[in-house]
């Protein structure tokens, strides 16, 4: 035996490894961080977001928030210019746009025919000042514009109340007991119905610096209730992050987005006064802002878990033609689960104005009493220039050789995650039929145990919760013989999986 | 409103009748922790949420927002050896004006409750006593029944 020991082996000042907490609490906080890096580790932006999906094959329970059921001198001057050069076409289009009926049926609600001319309205509008504004502002020439695109983003959020049945189990256990007050995830997905949304492939310049955003006089006001108490529904589905466009597009920036306010015409709000009409404004473009900025992060490669680098920001408007609310948006953070919801110094910031009108009334196509400071605010929007960020990675998380699923050489892993992607994005219906019980079943074997004689063969006899299926549980596919490259190999009877 | 058939007049006693009606609000602590402005009431279950927006609004003159009811079914049991089931009930959710701060009234004062348990389990302990002491007296009188020592 050799006596010989390495000398790397020994150190002058004793290397302990990092202390573990080992409470019950300290044992999920760990879990939870070692779950995170994996989403880190992950290369591409589709994997990314299938990740969160993977341990729940029926989806996550989630809290569904749908849109609304609920700088310098220099600019100052081209933007008074310009607005009045754009006005000529601008009253032409809102005049004749406003003056045309919905062509919808006679028994159509107001609601209804004020989303239909909102729609026209603002894709017209928007056409004329992007003609008219191109030949001054080159950076509008490289922009893309959608209309009515698909928005949805999911997130996490910490620090929401216990559901009821969680809290009389913990209360009920004495090593628990402490751990209840501690903040616990819950899975949010908002559904956006935007109008029209602007892109382009730089992002605009952040309003305000790093040190500004945790400033701690920023108060974000806190809300611990159910969101099941304001009547949010709770719906079991993927949650899934689209900005309106899908991985790989070049223009993967918003600048500008356009929301409708059909809604204030709903009949809850004709007794209500003013404020809370412009309370469901902000509320409307915060929720939206925050969505849309959110899933962009997402396809940039970050995540619920996974910070924001750089700040992004976005500009919103909500109007119906005659009246227009104007919004920026700053996204510092997009960490909200766990401890997070309370103790992240970073902010994410909005600057609101109060709705104002653009119009007294139109008659015979002549618009009257026209606020050209309106008219001015809209084409500051559009002045706003979007810039490289030099010096900044804008994917530090993502693969620089594989961003993307489609950028996958390998044949059968690229068809494998671009079929599941698409599947988790559709959000259909599944090919594993839903778990269910029979009404008789919850009367005499759930509420009432009153048939011990009969064997324990069903889920909920077994302690087992059949919607906790994972996709890693689901069987794989048989593959023939004939399609075999070794039809006697046992390792190629089943189909491959790459689940993220 | 009452949607009682009114009893037929009958001759004789008593003279005196008092029709109540059957609409009834029971203001009921919340499962789950509310906005100061929502209350939560037991109705019955042929009240509409107009119904329950008029009782509010006509009679104690509350500024009502929104009303939203929900029917739970009665919860099941065994009595007995046989599963029953206990009647349905309606809840009614109100949203009140924003600027309302409602919170639930505090039906015990400070220390009544345990004062009542307290109580409650002398007396307990009592009973448990007597009944262990009538056990001790017939333990070396084995087969004699338990009424035979009074």
């Amino acid at each position: 035996m050799s006596t010989n020991m390495p000398h790397e082996e020994y150190s002058d000042e004793p290397q302990y490894p990092p202390i573990k907490d080992l409470s019950w609490w300290g044992k999920k906080v760990s879990e939870a961080e070692a779950q995170h890096e994996e989403v880190k580790k992950l290369g591409t932006i589709e994997e990314k977001i299938l990740k969160i999906n993977m341990p729940r094959y029926y989806g996550w329970k989630c809290h569904l928030f749908r849109e609304a059921i609920f700088n310098t001198n220099d600019v100052e001057e081209s933007a008074k210019q310009l607005a009045e050069e754009v006005k000529a076409d601008f009253i032409e289009a809102l005049a004749f746009e406003w003056s045309r009926p919905a062509d919808l049926e006679e028994n159509a609600s107001r609601c209804e025919v004020e989303k239909v001319k909102t729609q026209r309205i603002l894709e017209s509008l928007n056409t004329i000042m992007m003609s008219r504004l191109r030949r001054h502002v080159p950076h509008l020439s490289s922009t893309v514009t959608d209309s009515e695109p698909r928005l949805e983003a999911a997130w996490r959020v910490g620090g929401i109340e216990l559901e009821r049945k969680v809290r009389v189990f913990f209360e009920s256990r004495e090593n628990l007991k402490k751990w209840l007050d501690w903040p616990r995830d819950r899975s949010i997905q908002y559904l956006g119905n935007p109008v029209l949304h602007v892109r382009a492939n730089h992002p605009l310049q952040p309003i305000i610096g790093d040190q500004e955003s945790m400033n701690e006089q920023l108060e974000v006001p806190q809300n611990s209730l159910d969101p099941r108490i304001y009547g949010n529904r709770d719906v079991r589905r993927y949650m899934t992050n689209i900005p309106g466009f899908w991985p790989g597009d070049d223009h993967r920036f918003g600048i500008l987005s356009f929301l409708g306010r059909d809604y204030q015409l709903s009949e809850i709000f004709d007794t209500r006064p003013d404020e809370d009409r412009v309370e469901m404004l902000h509320c409307q473009a915060i929720m939206a802002s925050f969505a849309w900025l959110f899933s962009q992060a997402c396809y940039l490669g970050f995540s619920t878990y996974q910070d924001v680098t750089y700040p992004l920001v976005s500009q919103t408007v909500i109007s119906n033609g005659q009246h227009w609310s104007f919004y920026a948006y700053q996204l510092n953070t997009t960490l909200l689960h766990f401890q997070n919801t309370a103790n992240n110094p970073k902010r994410n910031v909005c600057w609101s104005s109060q709705p104002v009108k653009l119009f007294e009334s139109i008659d015979n196509g002549h618009v009257k009493g026209l606020n050209m400071d309106v008219l001015k605010t809209l084409v500051k929007f559009y002045l706003n220039e979007p810039k490289e960020r030099i010096g900044v990675n804008l994917t530090p998380y993502l693969d620089p050789e594989t961003p993307m699923v489609s950028k996958i050489e390998e044949e059968d892993k690229r068809v494998f995650l671009e079929n599941l992607f698409k599947k988790v994005s559709l959000n259909g219906k599944k090919h594993e039929p839903d778990p269910e019980y029979w009404n008789w079943e919850w009367i005499y074997k759930i509420k009432n145990k009153s048939r011990p004689q009969e064997a324990r063969r069903r889920p909920f006899e077994l302690w087992q919760d059949p919607w906790r299926l994972s996709f890693y549980e689901l069987s794989r596919k048989y593959v023939p013989k004939a399609r075999r490259k070794n039809p006697k190999s046992n390792k190629e009877k089943w189909e491959k999986t790459y689940y993220p | 409103m009452s949607t009682r058939w009114y009893p037929l007049y009958q001759m004789g006693n008593p003279q005196l009748r008092i029709f109540l009606p059957n609409f009834f609000m029971k203001l009921v602590k919340p499962k789950y922790s509310e906005p100061p402005n929502r209350v939560t009431f037991e109705v019955s279950m042929g009240m509409s949420r107009t119904d329950v927006k008029n009782y509010l609004e006509k009679i104690y003159k509350i500024p009502v927002v929104s009303v939203q009811t929900r029917v739970t079914p009665g919860e099941l049991k065994t009595t007995a050896g046989y599963v029953t089931k206990e009647d349905d009930y309606k809840t009614a959710f109100v949203v009140l004006d924003k600027s309302v701060n409602f919170s639930f009234p505090d039906l015990f004062a400070a220390g009544l409750k345990e004062k009542e348990y307290e109580k409650e389990m002398k007396s307990l302990e009592a009973t448990k006593r007597e009944y262990r002491k009538q056990q001790e007296r017939n333990t070396n009188r084995p087969g004699l029944p338990g009424w035979f020592s009074f």
